[in-house]
């Protein structure tokens, strides 16, 4: 049930952020012209903190992978991605980001926000340099790489927010949860 | 026990590592081909996008009328009431007259292509950074409907069908890097080839292989050529921003903007040509994922 939940919370996710321009094109008439540029190159990921979170969090290896597997799935298939992209990006991410959870603690805003953060520029990395090996459009990496900051500024914005919901989740509602060295044998 | 549950968890780890990047080269090189699994999975999805987008839509326009609401009190600070009243009566009236206009032009577009379209809505566009495309879910469902076709709207082309599932299609916006249309220049008849930038900072285009000694200038509209038959001849593309003439070489550098305003794109039309005969243009203009 858990896991369902949470899967469910990252294709909901991806929805709203599949309808972020709207609002982008509404921010438009309000912020001032100097922001205006900078507004299409900062659509949020709201699945990838779900991923990192399940990395430091999830005590059992197998079922964070799979979690993984799943989220990085529901965004191929919703995002018109080339199927496998995002399901390799993001379990790899989430390896990553249990490797770096034994160290890591993700308790508050500042380490959420830079946890979110470096992950998403580790993930625009990953997409660049697998569009760039297997992609035949040699200019997509080019211009994928001049969006990888405001994408990454954007993701960690909106990621306290969506690890304070995966955390409810993950532990029930009662907001405690195991780090993956406890877990781990 | 606790031994064969590492291993276990191993074993899994490495398996979902590996089967998605067995797949994904095949998957980058022809998007379009598709198991069983995903294109299920994308009909299935549809109907939830479709939802995400009524909802979202309704909140733009919750937000939107209270953004017009603020500034309506704002102008009740220096005006009469009734002045207001009027005001706002008077843009209901325009956003109708427009609204009328709109539809008027769709069904005169859809009137003026020799082809058969069917319409569709815009339910997501721009999921993630790295790839401009449009989700679109068809007013009605059409037999032959196929990727590759022509997608177009009231300012111009939009795009081409890149995948097909049930009703739902996915367009690849003309500013996406792997898009690309002949065109000719609406003043002068000078050709060229619009290519998408994938700039995400502002939507536009590029216009290869305009001869050094081609007349194109800023404002030119950029028309499609009928070249290669799938968009159909004469629609607008592109208006020309920046030109750049070098003194020596070939070509000019040429940079446009895209007729068609995609943040406020709702509804398109999909023109159902048959394509099977040019398959040069269809390599060419299509470029890979």
């Amino acid at each position: 049930m858990r896991n369902l939940s949470l899967i469910l919370l990252g294709v909901l996710l991806t929805l709203t952020q599949a309808n972020v321009y709207r609002i982008m094109a509404m921010m438009e008439g309000v912020v001032p012209d100097f922001v205006v540029p900078y507004l299409h190159g900062a659509t949020p990921n709201l699945v990838l903190p779900i991923v990192v979170f399940l990395g430091v969090q999830e005590s059992s290896m197998g079922r964070g992978a799979i979690l993984a597997f799943c989220l990085g799935y529901a965004l191929d298939i919703l995002a018109d991605a080339p199927i496998g992209l995002f399901s390799f990006t993001y379990v790899a991410l989430w390896w990553l980001a249990r490797m770096a959870g034994v160290r890591l603690t993700a308790q508050t805003l500042l380490p959420r926000m830079s946890l979110a953060f470096a992950f998403a520029l580790v993930e625009g990395l990953l997409v660049l340099v697998l569009l760039a090996v297997f992609g035949a459009d040699t200019r997509r990496p080019v211009e994928i790489s001049t969006v990888l900051l405001p994408h990454a500024i954007a993701t960690a914005l909106f990621a306290p927010l969506v690890f304070r919901w995966v955390q409810r989740l993950h532990s029930g509602g009662t907001g405690s949860t195991r780090g993956p060295a406890e877990g781990a044998s | 026990m606790g031994s064969f549950k590492r291993y276990r968890d191993i074993v899994i780890v490495v398996v979902l590592l590996a089967v998605p990047f067995f797949f994904l080269r095949a998957s980058v090189r022809r998007p379009e081909d598709m198991s069983v699994v995903d294109r299920a999975l994308m009909t299935v999805a549809a109907p939830l996008e479709y939802v995400a987008a009524v909802l979202a839509r309704g909140v733009s326009r919750i937000v939107s009328s209270y953004v017009y609401l603020v500034d309506v009190k704002e102008d009740n600070n220096r005006l009469v009431f009734e002045n207001a009243r009027l005001r706002r009566r008077l843009r209901e009236l325009e956003a109708a007259e427009a609204e009328n206009r709109r539809l008027q032009r769709l069904l005169g577009l859809r009137e003026a292509i020799p082809d058969e379209t069917v319409s569709a809505v815009v339910v997501a566009k721009d999921t993630t950074e790295y790839f401009r495309v449009a989700h679109v879910v068809l007013d009605s469902p059409a037999a032959g409907l196929r990727d590759n076709m022509p997608v177009v709207s009231l300012d111009g082309t939009v795009g081409t069908v890149l995948r097909v599932a049930g009703d739902k299609v996915d367009v690849q916006l003309t500013v996406d890097s792997g898009f690309g249309v002949d065109v000719v220049v609406e003043r002068t008849g000078a050709r060229g080839f619009v290519r998408g930038t994938g700039n995400r900072k502002r939507y536009e285009v590029r216009v290869e292989y305009v001869q050094r000694t081609d007349e194109i200038d800023v404002g030119d509209l950029l028309l499609t050529s009928g070249v290669g038959c799938r968009f159909p001849k004469g629609l607008p593309v592109a208006r020309v921003t920046r030109v750049m003439r070098r003194e020596f070489g070939i070509y000019q550098e040429v940079e446009a903007e895209p007729t068609v305003d995609y943040s406020r794109l709702e509804e398109v039309l999909i023109v159902l040509t048959d394509t099977k005969d040019c398959s040069v243009t269809h390599e060419r203009g299509r470029g890979a994922r």
